[in-house]
């Protein structure tokens, strides 16, 4: 592992279809993350959405247990059945809790970044770069099934990705 | 596995370091409520990997010092710092954890 950068700062873009109960929503969120080796894992915890954390043997495998347990919160959402509101107000919360402990992680890794640009190691250094002014940090929820036919198009769908922050 | 915790511990720190908290089970997580925020992630099984442990507690604001005494095998106080290294010259925040790392 990287003497240097042992915390890699990450920015997420996830799209996801959930059922409520009598409602169907659309959400795309991009986000922020940090990932690290932490005893004898890979671990990516959230910085915004802030409450949630994922590991796996790999980084690979961390992003996937990371994106598993986001979806399942969303699951979770949607089961309190109260309605597209709650369930909107619910999600816009969740992601709105920021936590400011791994704000400043992050923050403080993009400083470690930039000056040992060199020392990126495997597999991040193969990971897209995404500058300030590539990404906008926020979410959005639709009612998919009261959008007009014109406003449902395949240019809507979004592949999930993760990119290290430049 | 990485380290775990079973849950009954860090059920004993919440109570002594954030009273007042509400844990249920939803679905697929536990939601736990605490000082105004929402942790809706937290793992079902048992034990509780730390990870998930760090970051509940990063999270949720809860003072290191009281969580390192009742989980000293999963948070050290210098694990949790409220303000990020500023100065080129002193140990920044990931240096910070980097040497905690090695102690362990």
């Amino acid at each position: 592992m990287n003497e240097l950068i042992h915390l890699h700062p990450l920015v997420f873009t996830l799209q996801d279809v959930v059922t409520g109960c009598g409602f169907l929503a659309g959400i795309v969120v991009t986000g922020k993350a940090v990932m690290e080796h932490e005893d004898g894992k890979w671990w990516m915890y959230g910085v915004c959405p802030g409450a949630i954390a994922g590991s796996g043997d790999t980084p690979n495998e961390a992003f996937v247990d990371f994106r598993n347990r986001y979806k399942e919160a969303l699951f979770d959402m949607a089961e309190e059945c109260a309605g597209f509101p709650a369930f909107r107000d619910s999600v816009r919360s969740f992601f709105d809790q920021t936590d400011a402990q791994e704000n400043a992680r992050w923050d403080e890794a993009l400083k470690v970044l930039r000056k040992n640009e060199r020392s990126i190691s495997e597999p991040f250094k193969n990971l897209p770069r995404k500058q300030p002014g590539d990404y906008e940090v926020g979410i959005r929820i639709d009612r998919l099934e009261k959008m007009t036919e014109a406003a449902l198009k395949p240019s809507n769908n979004i592949q999930d990705s993760l990119a290290k922050a430049a | 596995m990485s380290a775990s915790t079973p849950l009954s511990k860090v059920e004993k720190m919440l109570q002594a370091c954030a009273p007042g908290y509400t844990i249920r089970l939803a679905n697929h997580s536990r939601v736990i409520h605490f000082g105004g925020k929402v942790y809706r992630t937290f793992p079902k099984h048992d034990p509780v990997e730390s990870g998930h442990i760090r970051k509940l507690i990063r999270f949720l604001g809860i003072d290191a010092s009281c969580a390192s005494k009742h989980l000293p095998s999963v948070i050290k106080e210098e694990q949790v710092q409220t303000e990020p290294a500023t100065h080129g010259d002193k140990p920044s925040l990931a240096t910070t954890r980097k040497r905690a790392a090695k102690k362990r």
